[in-house]
């Protein structure tokens, strides 16, 4: 469904990734995870064009993203960033209905509305339609992020770090319904996150970003205790948890934050990872 | 919250919603025609205050003697001398469409900027443009320095001259700033900023050019920068109307990409918007409208800031309906400030460009003071 090739991307000269390499299938979720400023949402940008790559391939369902237009781009592609406000009073239903902009001319027809109608009473927003979003919680105003981006009908949709903000509840429900949404619609998802254990949880595949390289890649089963140490450096157990697994961080080791991973350290999850193309 | 399931695409055709989905969809329509139902109210008071506007001025008529010289139609026989008649259709009633368009320009201009700018301060002049034209002006009056006679050499009137070197100085700040922003990819912030800095360099600028000044001189950009309805005429009509009409229908085609800028830049973008080229159409076509209107009338503050809010407040903000409120908004604050600006000191008539804040500020006040928490 989405397939990205050697992508690298450069901001003034600076190399922020580069020789990206992953696929991701229909019904499939990919978290992208790693440290603070590996290239996880820059990485993201770059796969609905927010942000020029510097050289690569990105194809959506068969197609390079830079032959599409700006309007096929936004039907194929949905992309909701980290939690933000609008800086006007809007309602939950108008925003909403932004999602619809890629489909329409003047007025909402009725298939719009519909559409709109039904997430919002599926998100249970029915009591706050037409309230202004900034007077909403965190995880309410998510929730018509998301609920924005599905009415856009896309193939792909993007997330940055949805669950940041978030409580609890809220981060599993938000996380279980776009697992619904992705299964139900046979499409694809690629979510940046900082939490292990919901990238652990809900996503069919894992890209481990450090420094801008691609550290590992494949199903669940490639996040190691020793990758986790890699990566971020800290000690962590990885304990069963149902088929899943749950990370349990002991402690940060002092050295290896900043140090470089060396690819070649973990040969075997390269190697792992092209059964999955 | 409940699972994907009832998002298929078959689930969301016709009829097939659930009953709360639909209650959804028919408070929203309500909403919408609630939004119909107040631009129409205020389209109403917008005529009474035209009728009320001609009957103001100099010389004071009862708005029934005004209604029957506008009727009459304007004096084709110079012979005749039906004062009234004269008066209503050479000074009034352009006075009052200049005020009208004028209202319409400004408070759209202010839209755009809040806008692509993100920023509820924005208006016409954020950008320097005040500023720019008054120091335009204040060349003309204190150097007598002819910004056209220097491009083409054709003798013009003085007054022609002022207005030239006016619009020309707008038309460089708004150039200065878009080619500055488009070397920073046209953020909101940078705009803002170099809007900003525009002002300051225009306005060190007049204040040089007011240190210099003889104080007769003074005197005259002094006035010139007070903005007012007295200047308007027919030809300046004409001139404010053609550019209004031209920005306005380029801003209300772009209503759903302004919709869709307010959820931020990214978001506008992922949903198809060119979010760079409808920033610096908006900016150019702001920018226009409010340079032609300062130049021929001079600076009238505040329609720009509070209209759109005004508008907000009373429709939300989908841009489809905050355009065209927006638009009656303005008219009606500007002719508001001008028949207040007849009536306060009559006969005298203040320059409106004094009026509009004392007017704008406390309607500004109030709403913001009883506006509900949920319903906008």
């Amino acid at each position: 469904m989405i397939r990205v090739e050697n992508l690298s991307f450069a901001y003034g000269g600076v190399e922020v990734f580069h020789g990206i390499d992953f696929t991701v299938g229909e019904g499939q979720i990919l978290s992208l995870v790693g440290p603070n400023g590996a290239g996880k949402t820059t990485l993201l940008k770059c796969l609905n064009r927010l942000l020029e790559p510097s050289s690569g391939i990105v194809a959506v369902a068969g197609k390079g993203v830079k032959t599409l237009s700006r309007l096929e781009l936004a039907r194929t592609v949905a992309y909701v960033p980290q939690a933000s406000l609008a800086i006007f009073p809007m309602t939950v239903f108008d925003a909403i209905m932004l999602g619809r902009k890629p489909y329409l001319n003047w007025s909402p027809r009725k298939r719009d509305f519909d559409m709109v109608s039904n997430i919002i009473d599926q998100l249970e927003l029915t009591d706050m339609a037409m309230r202004d979003i900034n007077q909403m919680s965190g995880g309410e105003r998510q929730k018509v992020a998301i609920a924005r981006a599905i009415v856009q009908e896309p193939k792909i949709l993007l997330f940055d770090e949805p669950t940041t903000y978030l409580d609890l509840k809220y981060q599993l429900r938000i996380m279980q319904f776009i697992r619904d949404i992705v299964r139900e619609q046979n499409i694809c998802s690629v979510i940046t996150t900082h939490d292990l254990n919901l990238a652990l949880q809900f996503s069919d595949r894992l890209a481990v970003l450090k420094d801008g390289a691609l550290v590992a890649e494949g199903d669940t089963a490639i996040m190691t205790e020793d990758l986790i140490l890699d990566v971020y450096g800290v000690e962590a157990r990885l304990l069963p948890n149902d088929d899943k697994l749950y990370m349990a961080p002991v402690r940060a080791v002092d050295g290896h934050s900043h140090e470089h991973v060396h690819i070649h350290s973990h040969p075997h999850i390269h190697e792992g990872e092209h059964d999955h193309h | 919250m409940r699972g994907g399931s009832e998002l298929r695409n078959d689930a969301v055709t016709a009829g097939r919603g659930s009953a709360a989905a639909s209650l959804v969809g028919a408070a929203y329509l309500r909403h919408k025609r609630k939004n119909m139902l107040f631009i129409l109210l205020m389209l109403v008071l917008l005529c009474a205050l035209c009728v009320l506007g001609l009957s103001v001025g100099g010389a004071s008529y009862s708005v029934s003697e005004s209604w029957q010289a506008l009727l009459a139609g304007p004096e084709q026989d110079p012979a005749n001398t039906d004062i009234r008649r004269q008066i209503i259709w050479t000074l009034r009633v352009p006075r009052v469409l200049c005020a009208l368009v004028s209202g319409i320009g400004l408070a759209v201009s202010g839209l755009i900027m809040q806008t692509i700018l993100r920023n509820p301060l924005a208006s016409p002049y954020t950008l320097g443009i005040s500023a720019a034209a008054s120091f335009g002006a204040g060349l003309g009056i204190i150097t007598g320095f002819n910004v056209i006679l220097a491009v083409l050499p054709a003798a013009i009137g003085y007054d022609l001259m002022i207005i030239g070197n006016s619009f020309i100085f707008t038309v460089i700040c708004t150039f200065l700033i878009y080619f500055l922003s488009k070397l920073q990819k046209s953020s909101a912030e940078t705009i803002v900023l170099f809007g900003v800095a525009m002002m300051f360099v225009f306005e060190a600028a007049t204040s040089f050019l007011q240190y210099i000044g003889r104080p007769e001189e003074l005197a005259e950009l002094v006035y010139w920068m007070f903005g007012s309805l007295s200047k308007s005429s027919w030809q300046k009509f004409h001139i404010i109307i053609a550019a209004v009409i031209v920005c306005v229908l380029i801003t209300f085609r772009n209503a759903w990409s302004y919709n869709a800028l307010m959820l931020g830049d990214e978001s506008a973008q992922s949903t198809g918007v060119h979010v760079e080229r409808v920033r610096v159409v908006g900016l150019l076509s702001s920018s226009l409208m409010t340079a032609v209107i300062v130049s021929l009338l001079g600076p009238i503050g505040f329609i720009g800031l509070v209209a759109p809010h005004i508008a907000r407040m009373l429709v939300g903000s989908d841009h489809r309906f905050l355009i065209p409120t927006t638009c009656v908004a303005g008219a009606i604050l500007l002719i508001s400030a001008d028949v207040l600006s007849c009536l306060i000191l009559a006969p005298a008539v203040l320059p409106v460009g004094i009026m509009t804040s004392f007017v704008g500020v406390p309607l500004l006040i109030y709403l913001v003071m009883k506006r509900k928490r949920e319903h906008w």
